[in-house]
């Protein structure tokens, strides 16, 4: 048991967690473009996703969710939900590719840093919280799936490192001389 | 691979069970979460102190960038209101100082009266959502849920869950969940200009009691020095109205609904204050300043008006805040099941 959490990527998801959530609670937490902070952790998760498939991309968005939900006082759960869904749908988007492109790859993971963000309201009214959306809530999605895309050619490679990912080999059959 | 196989599924399922599983929990106030909410973050502090002071650069160079020209025009308006403020401040000390001795007189409750808490405000909420912000005191300092926290300017928000023993989350008034009982009292008439020459009687005689007593009011030269003097009957109450004050979120005003719009409390303008109500289940004490009336919107006549308020205090700009240990008098007795404490 304790070798497969060795060598399972929980404890490089959490070691990499620590250091982006300490972002997240500073650099980004201060620095808003158009008033939005952007959303790091949730960034990461879609970009675990965009590289490992929808299974990876939902277990590193659930692991980062509870570090994030733990740090920062959000209900405990809720996160892990939306950053799970956000890893998911990237790691969906992935899945119709073979090896996507670093543009593709930034691609699903703007797109699942959006519907990751897009879904926090949508569990907060499930779980009771009143919730105002007004034209607003647009920009911020836009404004951290803009972020994500940024983001990702430093994320994806580290969410690879995270996941234990490794590139697949794909190699062209040789012809016949 | 294909991409759906019953093991990934299952994987998918059970993550999803685990989160609502521990979302349940957590709403449920299991004491354990805040256990391991305070252990993550001892755990966390050191990589978010590095990444404070790592980061500061970034952060100046951008903030130099960004709001240069806002930060310098921001100076200059301020430098105009505290030239216009110095007499005003040395007005209301005065009247600060006259209410309090009023209310000591009558034995009337004050917010002087309740002890409060200052605290360093850590750091602001990293989502988009919350309108919340982080304090580095907690329940070993008395502060619990519910608990109005205040600025040198007036509300700011109260007390949310969690609170750890060393820390506690502030949600502020611009949180949508954020609802507090408010009331609307009209600022004071300013005083008129005297339009006629000041009577001779006024100038300043060598006397000293013929200035602050008129000749022809006997009675006040018999009235014992602590007796208390009724207020004229000709003085107008300030007008008054009570509502709930709610937040819309951080790019929008909090407003205040549920007004009675009666012409016994006069129409309420642009620029009326906006004060907490207090009262036997409010969590805030009475006479918190929240902000000035910025807009009245008007509405049938049974919803009555909706006004937004412009919040006294930055709420961008907190830096140290004051926790209010005040409790309302219903959380002394016993509580009654269908109770609700309003704000």
């Amino acid at each position: 048991m304790l070798a497969s959490l060795v060598q399972g990527p929980l404890l490089r998801l959490a070691a990499v967690g620590f250091v982006v959530l300490g972002l997240q609670r500073t650099l980004f937490a201060d620095l808003r473009p158009g008033g939005v902070a952007l959303q790091v952790m949730l960034a990461l998760a879609a970009a675990a996703g965009a590289a490992g498939g929808p299974q990876k991309g939902a277990l590193a968005g659930f692991v980062l969710g509870l570090m994030y939900d733990l740090g920062s006082g959000t209900p405990l759960g809720s996160s892990s939900l939306t950053m799970g869904l956000g890893g998911y749908v990237a790691g969906y988007a992935q899945s119709i590719t073979i090896e996507p492109h670093w543009w593709l790859a930034a691609l699903f993971t703007g797109l699942g840093a959006a519907v990751g963000e897009a879904a926090v309201p949508i569990v907060r009214v499930f779980i009771g919280q009143e919730q105002s959306i007004g034209p607003h809530f647009g920009v911020v999605v836009a404004v951290v799936a803009v972020g994500a895309m940024v983001l990702s050619p430093l994320l994806v490679p580290v969410g690879r490192w995270c996941m234990r990912i490794k590139r697949p080999e794909w190699r062209a059959p040789k012809e016949p001389v | 691979m294909p991409l759906y196989t019953p093991g990934r599924r299952r994987a998918i399922v059970l993550l999803l069970l685990t989160s609502a599983l521990l979302l349940t929990l957590d709403l449920r106030g299991a004491a354990i979460f805040d256990s391991a909410r305070a252990g993550f973050r001892r755990a966390l502090e050191p990589f978010e102190t590095a990444a404070d002071v790592v980061t500061k650069p970034i952060r100046n160079a951008w903030h130099g960038i960004v709001d240069y020209d806002d930060v310098a025009q921001e100076n200059q308006e301020l430098r105009e209101q505290i030239d216009a403020q110095v007499s005003d401040q040395i007005a209301g000390r005065a009247f600060i100082q006259a209410y309090q001795d009023l209310l000591a007189l009558n034995e009337l409750p004050a917010l002087s009266d309740y002890a409060t808490v200052t605290a360093a405000v850590e750091g602001q909420s990293p989502g988009n959502l919350d309108q919340v912000i982080e304090i580095n005191k907690g329940r070993n300092d008395n502060i619990e849920v519910g608990m109005a926290v205040i600025s040198s300017a007036g509300l700011i928000g109260k007390v949310t869950a969690p609170v750890l023993p060393d820390r506690a989350y502030v949600m502020l008034i611009t949180d949508p969940q954020y609802v507090v009982q408010v009331k609307i009292v009209a600022p004071p008439p300013p005083p008129e200009p005297p339009t006629t020459p000041a009577p001779p009687t006024t100038l300043p005689p060598p006397d000293p009691a013929a200035t602050t007593l008129p000749p022809e009011d006997p009675a006040a030269t018999t009235l014992p020095p602590s007796t208390t003097v009724p207020a004229p009957t000709t003085t107008v109450d300030p007008q008054r109205d009570t509502g709930r004050l709610s937040g819309q979120g951080g790019d929008s005003l909090p407003q205040v609904d549920f007004l009675q719009d009666t012409p016994v409390f006069g129409r309420i303008v642009p620029g009326d204050i906006v004060l907490t109500a207090g009262g036997s289940t409010g969590l805030a004490p009475a006479d918190i300043p929240v902000g000035l009336v910025e807009n009245v919107i008007q509405r049938s006549t049974a919803e009555g008006p909706l006004l937004e308020v412009a919040p006294l205090a930055d709420l961008n700009e907190l830096r140290f805040v004051k926790v209010v240990l005040y409790k309302p008098s219903s959380e002394f007795e016993e509580p009654s099941p269908d109770t609700q404490a309003g704000g």
